[in-house]
């Protein structure tokens, strides 16, 4: 009796030790790796011609290209277009925020900046769930779509400059008179055009070859060319901005009786769907110096240490110190303050502070004679007008 | 109660609580939080264990880079411009650092690291400086560059009284003795072998080898002491095929000479042996314990304790 329950339980315990074992031996439970695009993902190095070339994150994809699987997740994504929307901003900021060393938007650049770090800020919030559709001078904009990097911006490649949309709040926004009728250009069209440079300070990286071409540019807003059917780029950037802000984009006597628009009736008349508003606007439908979105706005965000006054210095230029060549040897302090917006819808993302970009064109024009000459140029205007787009 | 009765009736017992724990056990109904033994195998890949959150009322903000010194974790709250210490258990201890250009203040702060005295050394991006503070947070001095070479320091680690950092825009990476006196330069802009394109992150091992990453070339250059180029780590089979990382990050390496590269885009950690094979991944996208999402900065202490600043998450994934 004894002989056989010592089998039994030696049988029980190989068993035992068996089935733990098994387990034990067996595959860790390692999580599956098809949430994880990574093992998949190759970034190829030879393009479609067969010569050595990175693939670019964004646009010009090669016909052997896995860059999408930078942005998107092909089994696991967390909206319709299989993107990590949610994190959309901070998908953008991870290279964006400096640490690539180039095209970093908290750095004051062509577009202004996105650092609202510093005294007057004022910026497209695209972090902060806006509604396209609130958009000062949104009248026909009802857009309830979220102010996105992507908003503006398309990360797949764009005929245009700097990636910028084609199509704004769900319209293509470039259109021209085509037999009299505005019509819209067609997709694949360039119509906004910067003036772009090679950035100096990215001179070796510009240098490279190996890289497909990648330069580092830096802009200084539309170029002012005709792009597309006898049109200048200035037109198409502020038809771009004009997307959402639609009620800001016409020109100074639209409204008048004198030149009647539809839409923009003479005063009067009852508001209708069409009618926008009785008041005047600055003319910004104009490639003329001054008359576009972009003379006076930049298109990221503005702070006091972006801004210009009239004779287009900067905090910069103010805190120089003299024995370095400076003109004025302020203090930090002292230079913000006297940079300070204090208008009260705040800085609205201007490139001059306060009204300093009306005195800096009509300035010799209403003060005749009462402008200290120091502050003017060769042509008697103030110095900060040339700056103006 | 006869003898044979009474074997069965224990058997029967002993039958069913093995059939009991062999259902638990098989079919995974055992509770979720495995337990730290589980390191106790050093051959098995590192699980996650806890993650370091901070404060309820103000969670960290795009946690950049974290280190331990002592028994405290130091994370640079990068979008809080302070730093921010943790005590192991995850509780925030302390925080110092706020918002500006002056002693004590940051715009950017990326990489921290301590010396053997326990002083936490930061590196601000924005401002172009490493700033030395004690171990209470209480500035003491900016690191003394005695060539001004750096503009946009990134990465930083101190080893063996040497401190190693990247520069982002000048494409290098520093070495300098802790008085400030440099004592190497590795790069300049490129994607030739011993260049680099926006280098995020340096390491040392126990063999004096550096580990950078080039983050613009999607790889892991690996250098002697001296700082001449030994090879590449890219994912791919011999470091010499396509790249698999996007945007490689933070990097480290544990005490069996095993690379750990922080894969940004892809949103996970992954593991190779110290002849560039791949062992494993760890994480994957998404905001459960374990995964990842858009990490960045990398430490493995001398427990071989894996720390990861996971972003978008706002918190610090820690791995046995």
């Amino acid at each position: 009796m004894s002989k056989v329950r010592l089998g039994l339980s030696t049988v029980f315990m190989l068993i035992l030790l068996g089935m733990f074992s098994a387990v034990a031996f067996a595959e860790d439970g390692v999580p599956p790796t098809s949430t994880n695009p990574a093992p998949g993902i190759h970034v190829g190095d030879v393009d479609n011609f067969g010569n050595k070339s990175t693939h670019k994150t964004h646009g010009n994809f090669q016909n052997n290209t896995n860059s999408c699987a930078n942005c998107h997740s092909t089994h696991n994504g967390e909206n319709e277009y299989l993107l990590m929307k949610d994190g959309e901003y901070d998908l953008c900021m991870s290279c964006h925020d400096g640490t690539m060393g180039f095209y970093d938007v908290t750095k004051s650049s062509g577009a202004g900046t996105f650092d609202d770090s510093h005294l007057s800020s004022s910026m497209h919030n695209v972090d902060s769930n806006l509604k396209i559709g609130s958009a000062p001078g949104a009248f026909k904009n009802a857009s309830t779509a979220v102010l996105e990097c992507s908003s503006c911006h398309n990360p797949h490649g764009s005929p245009n400059d700097r990636l910028l949309n084609e199509t704004v709040a769900g319209k293509t926004f470039a259109t021209s008179l085509v037999n009299g009728t505005e019509t819209a250009a067609p997709i694949g069209t360039k119509t906004i055009a910067l003036e772009l440079t090679e950035d100096p300070a990215y001179a070796e990286i510009n240098a490279l070859t190996g890289t497909g071409g990648f330069k580092v540019y830096k802009s200084n807003g539309p170029k002012g060319t005709v792009t597309y059917n006898g049109v200048n780029d200035k037109i198409y950037y502020s038809q771009f901005c004009g997307a959402c802000h639609d009620d800001y984009f016409a020109k100074r006597n639209a409204g008048t009786t004198a030149n009647p628009k539809s839409g923009k009736p003479s005063t009067g008349t009852p508001i209708t769907e069409t009618h926008t508003h009785d008041t005047y606007t600055h003319t910004t439908n104009s490639s003329s110096q001054g008359r576009s979105c972009a003379a006076c706005h930049f298109a990221h965000g503005t702070d006091a240490t972006t801004m210009m006054d009239a004779i287009g210095n900067t905090v910069a230029d103010y805190t120089k110190p003299v024995a370095d060549g400076g003109k004025y040897g302020w203090d930090q302090a002292k230079a913000e303050a006297y940079m300070k917006d204090v208008s009260a819808k705040g800085s609205s993302l201007k490139k001059f502070t306060n009204t300093a970009v009306c005195f800096a064109c009509h300035g010799t024009s209403i003060a005749k004679g009462q402008i200290d000459p120091q502050f003017l140029d060769g042509s008697g205007r103030l110095i900060g007008r040339a700056k103006i787009k | 109660m006869k003898k044979r009765t009474v074997y069965i009736l224990m058997s029967t017992i002993v039958a069913l609580s093995v059939a009991f724990f062999a259902v638990v056990y098989f079919f995974n109904l055992e509770s979720d939080i495995k337990p730290i033994v589980a390191k106790v195998d050093p051959s098995a890949e590192p699980v996650f264990a806890n993650a370091l959150y901070g404060e309820f009322n103000q969670p960290l903000n795009k946690p950049m880079d974290v280190t331990k010194i002592g028994e405290f974790i130091y994370v640079s709250d990068t979008n809080n411009k302070q730093v921010q210490v943790f005590d192991q258990s995850g509780t925030s201890v302390f925080k110092f650092g706020t918002e500006g250009t002056g002693e004590g203040q940051f715009k950017f702060p990326y990489g921290i690291a301590g010396d053997k005295d326990g002083n936490v050394y930061v590196a601000d991006l924005y401002n172009a400086n490493i700033s030395i503070f004690n171990d209470k947070g209480k500035f003491l001095k900016y690191f003394n560059d005695e060539e001004k070479v750096l503009k946009s320091p990134g990465g930083l680690r101190i080893s063996d009284q040497k401190l190693y950092v990247t520069d982002i825009k000048a494409n290098k990476i520093f070495v300098f003795d802790l008085n400030g006196k440099k004592l190497m330069e590795i790069g300049g802009a490129g994607a030739d072998e011993g260049k680099f394109i926006a280098p995020n992150a340096v390491t040392v091992d126990l063999d004096k080898n550096i580990y950078v990453t080039d983050s613009g070339n999607n790889r892991v250059q690996i250098f002697d002491k001296n700082g001449k180029f030994i090879r590449i780590i890219n994912g791919s089979k011999d470091g010499k095929g396509d790249p698999t990382f996007l945007n490689p990050r933070g990097v480290a390496v544990d005490s069996k000479g095993n690379v750990y590269v922080v894969n940004n885009l892809a949103h996970n950690i992954n593991a190779f042996d110290k002849d560039g094979k791949e062992l494993f991944d760890l994480g994957g996208m998404g905001t459960e314990n374990g995964k990842l999402y858009l990490p960045n900065g990398l430490f493995i202490d001398d427990r071989d304790t894996l720390f990861v600043t996971d972003t978008v998450n706002q918190r610090i994934s820690v791995y046995y």
